[in-house]
Parts: structure tokens; C-alpha cells; sequence
């Protein structure tokens, strides 16, 4: 298993690797007779009304027998009319024997890409419920099946869940060989190797592990097959279920793998030398090892001007702490710690809560939890309609509660921006635990002021350094503290200085990622230096 | 848990040394509650930083000459079973004094400070629960959180020493040691008793990942912690001068000085918040050590068990020895005296057991 190294071209994968559990069991052999085929299939799928089975005579006096099995929607109709039944027909006209006949079908025939011998059934059923399609020749022992792959897909689009002003705007569908080809197309290089496995019973649904060898730390790729491995489920819809059956801290609030549908964000990631994992049905794919400042970071800030992408580093990690405790601040300080206040703002908040009938905290917790309402609200609504529970919920909501003195306007806006601030939070899973530990904070401030919030955050700092992902510690370039990676998670340096990558991440003897001296310089400049050398 | 080898780096080490003698001890800084004259107080700050070379070195000594043994397990092989025993069981006890110690000057500071309705007891079992919390997690998450947490002291702290300096006249320092040398000893004696939680070090010095970093890191962590120290205490008395003394809670104090532009002013809280998550890591690291050091007195290496019992046995002492913030100051000052000589015995013995030990090896082994 550790030193299986296999390459896949595209589109599709072949030698697929079968899991140990589907070779335990006895094969059952195919039949010589087609009639006995064909009620053999037909019985493991039910009759169901998506199989279709064509029974075709060919030869010259029509004597001889096939069978074209597949599922309708899963294959190129076109494909299996003209490259196949058409072909078929057409070759076979001089021909002496069954046995020949498959041969020349198997040798000379088919218009396809990929065509296999089969003996088994289980095989023979399980490749016809991937999409293949199978044919059967009377008298012949051994079944073929081609891959036609067909059937209705989204095309490839601007990922709606992470936009970009300035990026490719490719985002993964949810079959995974056009993932595929969507990574290799970028990542031209023979090292980046795929590697599949069926998770789910039911599902078979496809999970390929992928990496760029000898940037990839070996470790890494071992641990994500043998958690894979460990996984006995029956269903499997989406990559959020593999991740919660893999991920380091199943108990943690703050996620631990990081998942994303941008094509050029998972490619950056197998070349800092992480491990992708893609999931057959969803664009989202999984990302590990994953570190606290991947989830604060957007695949733009490497197309952005340093400076530019600087910026937003900081801004979003400052956002991320207003999310998470400012409300709990202004309670902390309402209730606890008038003093902090210059006066007159003092004077200013104590006049606008002088007819609310609410301390400060259930205040906060009221109108946070009708922010999260319509948040939720808006999401869930068709996308015509969203825009107006936000300006209804959010703008005649909140000043009728102001007017009605229920809520003072300085909680008002305190709620808003924090609300505000956590949308800047480019990951949608993280922002989210900031904003359920917001409720334990506001609470712990409103009994304990800042002695309060401090447990909190203390508490969350310490089960966030204790938290790893596939061996990497959570918080990485902080805690520990790593101070040369600070330059492409806290800002971003210039492309020409990130000269080496993490080397808690990737392999140790491959960490150099460009010459040093890449830097541009003027043309007279460049020809002084190299006069002098 | 698993009892997978726990390692730190040498910046790691140096922050909880930094952490473990100025967290709380310059909140409520006895030192100053020991000179005579409050301008002196710079001078036993630089001598007490001085002396502690003296119980730095043995240590190191110690823990190069005996590596992968923590100084609970040299000190028995070294004194042999019962004695190396008896040694460890007055360092365990120690930690854990200190532990009680911190608990009841972080919550003493609030109830005087910020809280004073809310019974000392709630801000001590908290805090119990944090330091708890994180030695649970082991030494690596401990260091770790440490020498974040001490980026935010030496921030503030640097805050509180240069900001107040439109209030300061430097005549304050004057006159230096008016009356010679002989008042000094008292206040370096204190001062020096502090600088001796530095022992823990030998709990330490095995988990390093590498050895040798441990001269040149509690080198930086003595000259960090002694200049901070230095400059806290000129700025006290060039601030408040001869009226220092009257001060309950320095630090606190200090920062109510500061005032920016109309609009940074009051921010004691948020300094004094500072020096309590100083305090958490401090006392996760006495936690640590202390159950560490159990464990290894019965020989076994599962000391996260020992954690919160251990926590909560210094809870138990937080409340049982302590009254009030006078009777804290007045014990500190007076037990210093027999820390010092007590720690400084117990290095004197190790040493020369030590050398006796090896000399009467054979000259190449070791």
C-alpha cells in the first residue's frame, strides 16, 4: 500500500485500485450463454427502468449474438449508437466465430478511449453502474466494457461561494474527472498523481486523493489513505461527510480542514505541497493540512499587488477579532467598566439607553440572534427574494426597534458591525464558529466583564494550539511561533521573496520553490551586475 | 493520552522563564513593599538580577550534565532513593505554593481593582481552571501559548513604563543609597526569592529540543525580565517617588497615569488582563511541573491525571493561607529569607553530589 505510485491520465482513471473489501469476496464468473448473461443482469438491477439492454445480430446470415448493456443518462448516447453498435455491425460481416468476433471488437473495433476485459459479474455490474458501457458476446465467456462517459453535467463555472475581482474564474462541477482535468490542466507536471478510492457502501462514490510527489510530505499522503481507509459508511453525498469522518478534532468548533470550489486554490495548495481530496458529486473540495491563516486567506492575494493583498491580510484578521468579540466588549464595558469610556461618549451612550427597558446584555443577545434570523433567512430564500428580507429585516427592523426603544443605537451599530465584519471572513465555516462562540463570550462578560472574556479567549487559544491538522499545528506561524512564514500568512511578501515553502507542510528536501534572484530590475541595473561578476 | 515526547524551542523556554518572575509579582510587587527608600529600588532590582546568575548556573550545570532527566528524576539519582525523593516531594510543594500564591494575587488585584463586589473565589477558581486547563495539554501547548502571551505583556509593560513620562521628575531618584549598603539586603533578599522560581528550569531543560539552547535562552530570559524590572522601577519612582510605597498595585496604578489625545486613557483593565493571562500560563506551567514531578516520585509518566487534583489542592491553599492583600505582602517579604536559603541548599547539595558522583566514576565515563 505505502508504496503504491500510480499515474492516471485524463480524462478518467484507469487501473483504479479496488478496495481490499470488494476483493474478499468469490467472483462469480460470467456465463457462456447470453440468455443466461442477460438474466443475470437483469436480476441485479431490479429490471430497473434506467438499464438499457440491446440484443444485436450480427454477420453476414445475422448469426451471431451481442448484448450492449448500459445505464441510461450515464453514457453518450452518440457514442454508443455510432461508435459502437454502428462499428460493431459494420466489422463484423467476415467473420468465422464468436470467439473471433470478440476478438476483433476487443483489438480493432471500438471508437473509445478505454476498453477492458472482464470475467466477473460483480465487476461486469459494478462498471455498469459507473457509467461504462458492456457488451457480450454469445458463446464467449469474457464480457467488455468501454467507457463512454456521457449523461447530463453543470458546466464549469464562477464559483459563487468564493469571488474574486481579480482571478481565474474557474470553479470544480461536481464530477470529478472534469475536477480532474481542471487540476491537471494547470498543473502540467507528471508528478501530480491521483489516486482513487469507492467510499460508501451504497454510494460508491469516488474519492481521489490528489498530490504533486516529492513536493508532498510522503507522511501526509499516508495518514489521509489510512484515514480514508478507516472509513465504513454507506452513504456519501458530499466532502463535508468525509470531513467530519477524518478531521483531527471531531469535537472542535473551528473547522480543521479546509474546503474550497476554486480550481486555482487547490492547485496552489498541491504545489505548497498539500494533499487535495475530491469528492465524486460536489465541487467542494478538501484541503490538508490545513492551518488557521488558510481559512483567512483568498487565492487573491497572490494576484494582487503586495501592498493591496498586505492590507486585506491584515484587515481580515482584524475583522475576524470583531466578529468574534466586540459585542462582548461593549457589554463587557457597559456593565462592568464604565471608566474605559472617554466621558463625553459615556454621557452620549447613557442618554441613548435612558428609556431601554434591557440591560446591555440581553440587548446584545436579542439583536444578535435576529441577525442571525436573517442571515439565515436570506439565505435560504430564492435569490429574488433574499435582497428583500435583508432591507425589510435589516433596515425597518432595526429602526423600528430603535424608535420603539427596545434597543439603543450604539447596540445597533455594534450588532451590525460585527455583523459586517464577519462577512469579510473569506471562509463561510469559520466565520460561522466566530459566530457561535460569540454567544458563550457576550455571556461571560456580561457576569465577569473583561476577567471574563479573557477566560474565554485563553480557553480558545489554548484548544486552538492544541488542535492539529494532519500533524501541522492549527495556528502554525503563531503558536508556534514561526516568524519567517509570517510573511505569506500575516501579510504577503512580494512573489520574489517567498523564496521556500512551509516546511511544516510540505517535504523537507524539496523546499525550495524558485532561484533567489528573481527579483526585476531595471535593465541597466542587470547589466552592471552581471559586468561585475 | 498518549506520552508522546513533549518539546519546545529555546524562545520558548525564555518566555516562561520571563513569565514566571514577573507575573503577578509586578502587580503587587513586594520589593517595593521592602525598601527602605523608594530610590533605592532600582539598585536591589539590578543586584537581585545580578545574584541570579548564581542560582542559574548550578542549574544549568545541572541539567547539561544530567540530560533527559528532569530535576525531580537527577535529584534521585543522584542523592539515591529517599533523599532524591524527599528533595523532589519540597519541590513539588514548592511549585504548588507558588501556584496558591499566584491564584490569590490575581484575584486579590481584581477584587481590589476592577471587582470589588464579586467574591475573591470566583476570580481564583477560574483562574485555577485556565492554568489547569492548559497544563492538561501539556508543556508544548503551554510553551507555545506563552511566548504569544508574552509578546502582549512586554507590549504593555514597555505601555506602562515609557507613557507615564510627562508626570515623572527625575529628582525622584535622588538621593542613592542614602544610607548605605545595609537596607538593601532585606529588599535583594526578596527580590532574589522570586528570581529562585527560576528552579523550574530543571523541570524544563530535558524537553528542549535542543540542549544546548538552554544557556544561551535563560541568559536572554535574565537579561529581559532583570532590564524590564530595572525600568518598571525607575519609572515607580520617578512617577510617584516617596508616595510609592503607599501603593497597593503598582502596575495598576502606573497605568492610570496614562492618558492619550483624550481618547486612550483608563486602560488599566486592559493591563491588567495582560498580566492575568501572564499569570494562567504561569500557573499552568507550576501545574505542569508540579505533576509532572509527582508522577515521576511514583515512577510512573501519566502525570495529565494529576492536573486538576493538583489544581485543586491549590485552590484549597489559595483559601486556606491566605487572608487578605496585607497578610500576602507581609508573608512574601518575610518567607523570602528561607526560599532563598532553602532553593540555594538544595542547589549546593545537588552540586556537589554531582561532582562527588562523577569523580568517583571513572574519569572518562559520563
Amino acid at each position: 500500500m505505502a508504496a503504491r505510485k500510480r499515474r492516471a491520465p485524463v480524462p478518467g482513471i484507469t487501473n483504479d485500485p479496488i478496495n481490499p473489501q470488494d476483493n474478499d469476496k468469490p467472483q462469480k464468473q460470467l456465463s457462456i450463454l447470453l440468455n443466461e448473461n442477460e438474466k443475470l443482469i437483469r436480476d441485479s438491477f431490479g429490471d430497473s427502468i434506467d438499464l438499457s439492454i440491446r440484443r444485436l445480430r450480427v454477420g453476414e446470415l445475422a448469426e451471431y449474438e451481442l448484448l450492449i448493456v448500459h445505464l441510461q443518462g450515464l453514457v453518450d448516447d452518440w457514442l454508443v449508437s455510432n461508435s459502437i453498435i454502428q462499428k460493431a455491425t459494420e466489422l463484423s460481416r467476415k467473420i468465422n466465430s464468436s470467439g473471433e468476433i470478440f476478438q476483433i471488437l476487443r483489438d480493432n473495433l471500438l471508437a473509445v478511449s478505454e476498453l477492458e476485459t472482464v470475467a466477473g459479474v460483480d465487476e461486469l455490474i459494478a462498471k455498469i453502474s459507473e457509467g461504462s458501457c458492456g457488451i457480450l458476446v454469445n458463446g464467449v465467456a469474457d464480457g467488455l466494457v468501454c467507457s463512454v462517459p456521457g449523461g447530463e453535467r453543470r458546466s464549469i463555472e464562477d464559483p459563487i461561494s468564493e469571488p474574486v475581482v481579480r482571478g481565474p474564474r474557474e470553479g470544480f462541477t461536481e464530477s470529478v474527472q472534469v475536477n480532474i482535468s481542471l487540476l491537471r490542466r494547470r498543473i502540467k507536471d507528471p508528478n501530480l498523481w491521483f489516486e482513487k478510492r469507492v467510499v460508501g457502501t451504497i454510494s460508491k462514490t469516488e474519492v481521489v486523493v490528489a498530490y504533486i510527489s516529492g513536493i508532498v510530505n510522503e507522511k501526509t499522503v499516508q495518514e489521509v489513505r489510512e484515514r480514508l481507509k478507516r472509513i465504513d459508511i454507506d452513504f456519501i453525498q458530499e466532502s463535508g461527510q468525509i470531513e467530519e469522518l477524518i478531521e483531527d478534532s471531531p469535537l472542535s468548533i473551528f473547522p480543521s480542514i479546509f474546503r474550497t470550489e476554486r480550481a486555482d486554490g487547490v492547485a496552489q495548495a498541491l504545489a505548497d505541497g498539500r494533499v487535495a481530496i475530491l469528492t465524486d458529486g460536489t465541487p467542494f473540495v478538501l484541503v490538508v493540512p490545513s492551518d488557521l491563516s488558510m481559512f483567512l486567506t483568498s487565492t487573491e492575494d497572490s494576484y494582487e499587488r503586495f501592498y493591496i493583498a498586505s492590507f486585506f491580510r491584515l484587515l481580515r484578521i482584524l475583522s475576524f477579532f470583531i466578529s468574534l468579540t466586540l459585542p462582548s466588549f461593549y457589554v463587557a464595558i457597559l456593565t462592568f467598566h464604565h471608566e474605559m469610556l472617554p466621558t463625553e461618549l459615556l454621557f452620549s451612550i447613557a442618554a441613548q439607553r435612558e428609556g431601554i427597558p434591557f440591560p446591555a446584555i440581553v440587548e446584545a443577545i436579542m439583536m444578535e440572534l435576529v441577525f442571525e434570523v436573517l442571515r439565515e433567512a436570506g439565505l435560504r430564500l430564492p435569490r429574488m427574494i433574499g435582497p428583500a428580507v435583508s432591507i425589510v429585516g435589516g433596515l425597518v427592523l432595526g429602526e423600528a426597534a430603535i424608535r420603539a426603544g427596545l434597543v439603543s443605537p450604539a447596540m445597533v451599530m455594534v450588532v451590525a458591525l460585527t455583523a459586517v465584519a464577519s462577512f469579510a471572513t473569506p471562509a463561510f465555516n469559520i466565520a460561522i464558529a466566530a459566530r457561535l462562540l460569540r454567544f458563550p463570550l457576550i455571556l461571560l462578560a456580561a457576569s465577569l466583564g473583561m476577567f471574563g472574556i479573557m477566560v474565554g479567549l485563553f480557553t480558545i487559544f489554548v484548544k486552538l494550539t492544541a488542535q492539529r491538522s494532519f500533524g501541522v499545528p492549527y495556528l502554525a506561524p503563531f503558536a508556534p511561533l514561526v516568524p519567517e512564514q509570517w510573511k505569506d500568512s500575516v501579510v504577503r511578501a512580494p512573489l520574489w521573496t517567498l523564496n521556500r515553502r512551509t516546511n511544516l507542510v510540505a517535504n523537507r528536501k524539496n523546499l525550495v520553490r524558485q532561484g533567489p534572484g528573481n527579483e526585476p530590475l531595471p535593465p541597466d541595473s542587470k547589466n552592471r551586475q552581471s559586468g561585475e561578476s | 493520552m498518549s506520552m508522546r515526547a513533549e518539546r519546545i524551542t529555546g524562545a520558548q523556554l525564555m518566555s516562561l522563564l520571563y513569565i514566571t518572575r514577573t507575573v503577578p509579582i509586578t502587580i503587587v510587587f513586594p520589593t517595593l513593599q521592602a525598601v527602605e527608600m523608594t530610590q533605592d529600588l532600582w539598585i536591589v532590582s539590578l543586584i537581585g538580577a545580578v545574584l541570579t546568575v548564581l542560582i542559574l548556573l548550578p542549574l544549568l550545570f545541572l541539567g547539561l550534565r544530567l540530560p533527559g532527566q528532569t530535576i525531580v528524576q537527577y535529584s534521585q539519582s543522584i542523592l539515591g532513593n529517599i533523599p532524591g525523593k524527599v528533595l523532589g516531594l519540597i519541590l513539588v510543594i514548592y511549585w504548588l505554593k507558588i501556584a496558591a500564591d499566584v491564584m490569590y494575587a490575581i484575584g486579590d488585584a481584581y477584587t481590589i481593582a476592577v471587582m470589588p463586589e464579586t467574591p475573591i473565589w470566583v476570580f481564583i477558581i477560574l483562574i485555577a481552571f485556565m492554568g489547569a486547563y492548559a497544563a492538561r495539554h501539556g508543556l508544548e501547548v503551554v510553551g507555545r501559548i506563552s511566548l504569544s502571551i508574552m509578546a502582549v505583556i512586554v507590549l504593555t509593560g514597555l505601555l506602562v513604563i515609557v507613557m507615564p513620562f510627562e508626570t515623572a521628575k527625575l529628582g525622584n531618584l535622588l538621593p542613592i543609597m542614602e544610607n548605605g549598603i545595609q537596607p538593601l539586603i532585606k529588599p535583594v533578599t526578596v527580590s532574589l526569592s522570586f528570581y529562585a522560581q527560576f528552579v523550574i528550569i530543571g523541570m524544563i531543560i530535558p524537553h528542549l529540543n535542543q540542549i544546548r539552547d538552554s544557556v544561551r535562552f535563560s541568559g536572554y530570559a535574565l537579561i529581559v525580565t532583570g532590564l524590564l524590572i530595572i525600568l518598571f522601577s525607575v519609572t515607580l519612582t520617578i512617577v510617584f517617588g516617596i508616595t510609592a510605597k503607599d501603593l497597593s498595585l503598582p502596575a495598576y496604578s502606573l497605568t492610570r497615569m496614562i492618558r492619550v489625545a483624550r481618547f486612550v486613557e483608563r486602560i488599566e483593565v486592559i493591563v491588567l488582563i495582560a498580566y492575568t493571562l501572564g499569570a494562567a500560563v504561569k500557573l499552568a506551567l507550576m501545574l505542569w511541573a508540579s505533576s509532572l514531578g509527582l508522577a515521576q516520585l511514583f515512577g510512573t509518566s501519566n502525570y495529565p491525571v494529576l492536573v486538576y487534583p493538583l489544581g485543586i489542592v491549590s485552590v484549597i491553599a489559595a483559601h486556606l493561607f491566605h487572608d487578605n492583600h496585607m497578610e500576602l505582602m507581609s508573608r512574601l517579604i518575610r518567607s523570602a529569607p528561607w526560599v532563598v536559603l532553602v532553593i540555594a541548599a538544595l542547589l549546593f547539595i545537588l552540586v556537589a553530589g554531582a561532582l562527588l558522583r562523577h569523580s568517583s566514576k571513572s574519569p572518562g565515563g559520563v
